[in-house]
């Protein structure tokens, strides 16, 4: 049963053919490599290996049943309904406080009436916003959710919801299995650690594996929680990462990446968020390991089928390319068509040592495009000089130094 | 009007205020040392952190949440 049309596939092909036409500025950015907190306790790689072979090994699925994943577009939040064919559902988050409609309008649309199992990854407003609203539509199974409070009344009001209903919680922690019937293999591997400075790394992290096709959810986890995951044991590799933190900086680290191999890469981001997600050196570094990048803020909500051996996206594939890390003087690579962003910078007339930069024209500051830092509202694109952008008026950024 | 730091994202701070409405605020005009979860109030131009009621909220949560853990 289809519920959303499949549009043009011409775009995958298109996008195919391109990646593998090759673009040649494939430099990996270079980052030290990752450093491992010493004080996080892990999951004892023993315990982890069985958990790998029993836990995400491939299942045995009916021909012609399919699992769906609709990575539904809450603007710069996050909300994935997973179905799977045997009728249980998963919800991971549920947006922004605003967001409520959308969900469970687009919940209901697909038929859904129960929730087996809800997913609140960590406790920030933009995963967890419409969770009350969520709870009180309809029936729920299971809560999972980390052992971190909030002192919200986005959170106050969930966990209100969730009493009312006479749930408990379960603790998200690494190692979890979730129990949805033998189509599929669903375990958390994060967190792995009961402490954590940063909120984001206290993320639930699922792998669910149907068939041979397999994906990762990461909620926000950042570098230190990645890093826990590349230790752990767990076999990290997945056709499809929902990429970590809106494709901000702090997450999708090399090392986590190399493991993971996603063949598809899902940035759920809301357009021209106030925050420079996602990061010009995430979408890079998903590119350069030959990820196929879908944007929420490109595609809006994005569906994924998975028949057990082969996953289709019924959105046209936009090539996300990176752009060139353009310290020196070598010449811009072709804007990609998708890109929202690039405008064509006035060519100067001379041309000889233009570097390309990005510039706020409310704070006039110019920054490097691979700053974590870039305006996305008030932006302009520029290929200039350092000493021209400082005539006009600009003033390097403090974060790239550019 | 007081507000709960809901998170942090690049140079902002997301605060929550009242009816739950959202909006970023620059780290720049917090008072320094804020912390995710502090109450935050405006006064002189700066937020600045109300510690009685952040501990109180704090206090109330936990005891709400106290034992609904499997
Ligand atoms: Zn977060
Ligand atoms: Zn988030």
């Amino acid at each position: 049963m289809q519920f959303i049309p499949k549009k043009k596939i011409a775009g995958i092909f298109l996008a195919l053919a391109l990646a593998i036409g090759g673009c040649s500025n494939n430099a990996v950015p270079t980052t030290s490599p990752p450093k491992v907190e010493e004080s996080s306790k892990q999951v004892s790689t023993a315990d982890s290996q069985t958990a790998t072979t029993k836990d995400t090994a491939p299942t045995t699925v009916a021909p012609g049943q399919k699992l769906r994943i609709s990575y539904i577009d809450v603007g710069q939040a996050d909300s994935i309904l997973i179905q799977i064919p045997n009728g249980k559902n998963v919800l991971i988050d549920a947006g922004n406080n605003g967001d409520a409609n959308t969900i469970t309008s687009y919940l209901k649309k697909q038929g859904v009436s129960k929730l087996d199992i809800v997913i609140a990854t960590h406790p920030h407003e933009d995963h967890i916003g419409s969770m009350d609203k969520v709870i009180n539509t309809f029936d729920i199974g299971q809560v999972i959710m980390p052992r971190k409070d909030s002192t919200t009344q986005t959170y106050k009001d969930m966990i209100t919801a969730i009493q009312n209903k006479g749930l408990k919680i379960t603790e998200a922690k690494a190692g979890l299995k979730l129990e949805l019937g033998s189509e599929v293999n669903a375990l958390l591997i994060a967190p792995n650690s009961v402490s954590y400075e940063d909120v984001n790394n206290y993320s639930a992290v699922l792998k669910l594996s149907y068939g041979t096709n397999t994906f990762l959810f990461e909620g926000d986890a950042q570098e230190q929680s990645e890093n826990e995951m590349v230790n752990s044991g767990f076999n990290l590799k997945a056709d499809v990462l929902k990429v970590g933190h809106h494709g901000s900086h702090t997450s999708s680290s090399i090392a986590f990446l190399a493991k993971v191999q996603p063949k598809y890469a899902v940035i759920s981001v809301g357009q021209g968020n106030s925050y420079g997600h996602p990061a010009q050196t995430t979408i890079a570094r998903l590119t350069n390991i030959g990820s196929k990048v879908y944007r929420t803020d490109q595609s809006g909500t994005i569906v994924a089928e998975a028949d057990g051996t082969n996953i289709t996206f019924n959105v046209i594939a936009n090539e996300v390319q990176p752009r060139a890390p353009s310290t020196t003087t070598s010449t811009p690579p072709p804007a990609a068509p998708s890109s929202t962003t690039s405008n064509p910078a006035p060519v100067p007339a001379s041309s000889a040592a233009l570097v390309h930069y990005v510039v706020n024209t409310k704070s006039l500051k110019f920054h490097l495009p691979t700053c974590s830092g870039l305006p996305t509202t008030n932006r302009a694109d520029k290929d200039s000089t350092r000493e021209n952008l400082i005539k006009e008026g600009y003033s390097p950024c403090g974060i790239c130094k550019p | 009007m007081k507000g709960i730091i809901d998170r942090f994202e690049g140079d902002f701070a997301v605060v929550e205020f009242d009816g739950r409405q959202i909006r970023d605020i620059p780290k720049s005009e917090l008072a320094p040392g804020a912390k995710e979860g502090d109450v935050i109030f405006l006064a002189n131009g700066k937020y600045q952190v109300d510690l009685a009621e952040t501990l109180q909220r704090k206090t109330e949560i936990s005891k709400l949440t106290e034992n609904m853990w499997e």
